[in-house]
């Protein structure tokens, strides 16, 4: 079947197109925390936990999961916070790639 | 999405809300060679495998509008064999007990990792394709789900009714009267993920037109003079089953228009009553009717055609089983009796009008006529053995058949079409069996062949030896 590096080269570039659909994400969690909409906030957050470390990014899924834990305490605060994580992890995986 | 089948490496239903998940998926298992069917939520998925059965699903136990362990229930209750694996981002041992309790194949953990899926998905699907193939092997040994046939067109038709009994798409039978499309039906419900749920059938021509909306739909009390109680109706008796409605060409317009709302809205009202009434089942129909022509007369309405022929499987007439008559004669013949060998050629030259009913009709009278221990000619109905195609049979003798090279052995007709050399070999087989009365070694001498091959050839043409003693 297809090799490693095959693999590697087909999920690369599938990569692009997944962090632009987390930024569309920074857009709906910061909507989601302003109206304090907790049952979004922790299913995006399910999603990024599932997603992240499947592309190869383990630091979204961390996120993901701080977003998650968040919103099961209703903590607003701990959200934002776990959305400006988000932001900057993007930042850094846009660059690196 | 649209399946990318793939049938040759296994066709994989993935069910995932989160769009990136499914292409990432996708790609791992494309790059492995499978073909791949996509669904966002747990009626996606039901859909999907109505339309197409995979060889295995990998079904995210978290979905918009129901739970992936609610959807697993389903998809068990309708196929049992299929190999579902569970994905899942929850931490909850409890969520995973739950899904393997429900029959799940394996469990997946998010994040998911290319290798693990791909090695889970390839043993899932090997081993549901070694589960179908040996089920396949297992009818195709005796026949199909209880129906005799080895005739070619015959196991084209079992091949067609095993491919359709594993999805859940509306039937239509067509075939003359007497073929056996209920058996057809009947046997596409016990091979169906249905088959532990009802099986109900109703002939369309044998209901009067004034009881026939009672009781395809039911009725409640007081609906009409003498509806003394409520009565349920054949739709909601199906519930969970098959619904086989038998000569469907048959309904009036009005019952075709109540039907083709229930099968579009799922629901439906019993007579009297204002409720909707709701019922799961699988629509299989049939007519010996060609319907496209009773929609061109208007007798049909093309709307519930389309509605109803959405997989279509013919039954073939009798005369063009050729090598099932003398296996379903046998069949229907008692085991003390046995089969002259004029008796055969006659059931092979007769045209069987009346089809497979016919023939097990036959032989109800034949055991009773019969006297001693074979069946003649004269033992079969008058309609049968008076039938022009009679005297040809039983006067021929296989020595006075022209060659199959067209040179004429003491022809008396040179008009008479060329034989296939295997119906003269088979007719003098049978033959020198009855003529020395099943002793094996005297039609061995007389046919001057040897044992082995003798009972070779009665093998494989179904010959039994009367009194069946090797002698």
């Amino acid at each position: 079947m297809t090799a490693d590096s095959d693999l590697e080269a087909l999920v690369r570039a599938l990569i692009p197109a997944y962090l632009a659909a987390r930024r569309d994400d920074c857009q709906r969690l910061e909507t989601a925390i302003a109206d304090r909409d907790h049952a979004t906030i922790r299913d995006l957050g399910h999603r990024l936990a599932g997603s992240g470390a499947s592309y190869g990014f383990p630091a979204i899924s961390a996120v993901g999961s701080r977003l998650e834990a968040a919103a099961k305490l209703r903590d607003l605060a701990s959200a934002t916070r776990a959305l400006r994580a988000l932001a900057t992890v993007l930042e850094r995986a846009e660059s690196s790639g | 999405m649209p399946a990318i089948d793939d049938r040759e490496n296994g066709l994989v239903l993935v069910v995932d809300d989160d769009p990136s998940m499914v292409l990432l998926i996708t790609a791992w298992l494309r790059a492995e060679g499978f073909g791949i069917d996509t669904a966002g939520d747990g009626a996606g998925c039901i859909d999907a495998l109505a339309r197409s059965l995979p060889d295995c699903v990998l079904l995210d136990i978290r979905l918009p509008d129901q739970s992936g362990v609610e959807v697993l229930t389903q998809i068990r209750q309708r196929h049992p064999r299929l190999p579902v694996i569970m994905l899942t981002a929850e931490k909850s041992v409890d969520t995973v007990v739950a899904a393997m309790q429900a029959g799940a194949w394996d469990y997946l953990p998010k994040p998911l990792e290319a290798p693990k899926l791909q090695a889970t998905v390839r043993n899932a699907v090997r081993q549901h394709r070694l589960a179908t193939r040996v089920s396949q092997l297992e009818r195709e040994a005796g026949g199909y789900e209880g129906m005799i046939a080895q005739s070619a067109t015959m196991r084209q038709l079992f091949r067609h009714m095993d491919r359709v009994a594993a999805t859940d798409v509306t039937v239509l039978i067509h075939g003359e009267s007497g073929t056996g499309k209920e058996l057809v039906a009947r046997a596409i419900h016990r091979a169906s993920g249905r088959c532990d749920g009802p099986f109900v059938a109703i002939n369309c021509a044998a209901i009067a037109e004034s009881l026939a909306a009672s009781e395809l739909f039911g009725h409640e009390r007081g609906a009409f003079t003498g509806a003394e109680q409520r009565r349920i109706g054949r739709l909601e008796q199906a519930d969970g089953g098959t619904l086989f409605l038998d000569e469907v060409a048959e309904l009036d317009m009005t019952l075709q228009a109540n039907l083709l709302r229930a099968l579009q809205e799922r629901r439906f009202h019993r007579l009297g009553g204002s409720q909707d009434v709701s019922s799961d089942f699988r629509l299989v129909a049939a007519t010996h009717r060609r319907l496209e022509e009773q929609v061109r007369a208007g007798r049909f309405r093309e709307d519930l055609f389309f509605r109803v022929a959405v997989f279509e499987l013919e039954v073939p007439a009798l005369r063009e089983r050729d090598d099932d008559i003398l296996l379903l004669a046998r069949h229907f013949l008692p085991a003390q009796l046995s089969l002259a060998a004029a008796t055969g050629r006659l059931l092979r030259a007769y045209p069987w009008p009346g089809n497979v009913r016919e023939l097990a009709n036959a032989f109800e009278h034949a055991s009773v006529v019969a006297t001693d221990g074979l069946v003649r000619p004269g033992d079969l109905p008058r309609r049968i053995r008076d039938h022009p195609s009679a005297m040809h049979a039983t006067v021929e003798a296989p020595a006075h058949e022209p060659s199959p090279a067209g040179t004429r052995i003491g022809s008396r007709s040179g008009a008479s079409p060329v034989r296939r050399l295997a119906d003269v070999e088979r007719d003098a087989i049978e033959d020198a069996m009855e003529r020395t009365g099943g002793n094996v070694s005297e039609a061995c001498r007389q046919l001057g062949i040897g044992r082995t091959t003798l009972y070779r050839k009665l093998e494989r043409y179904g010959i039994a030896r009367p009194g069946g003693e090797n002698r």
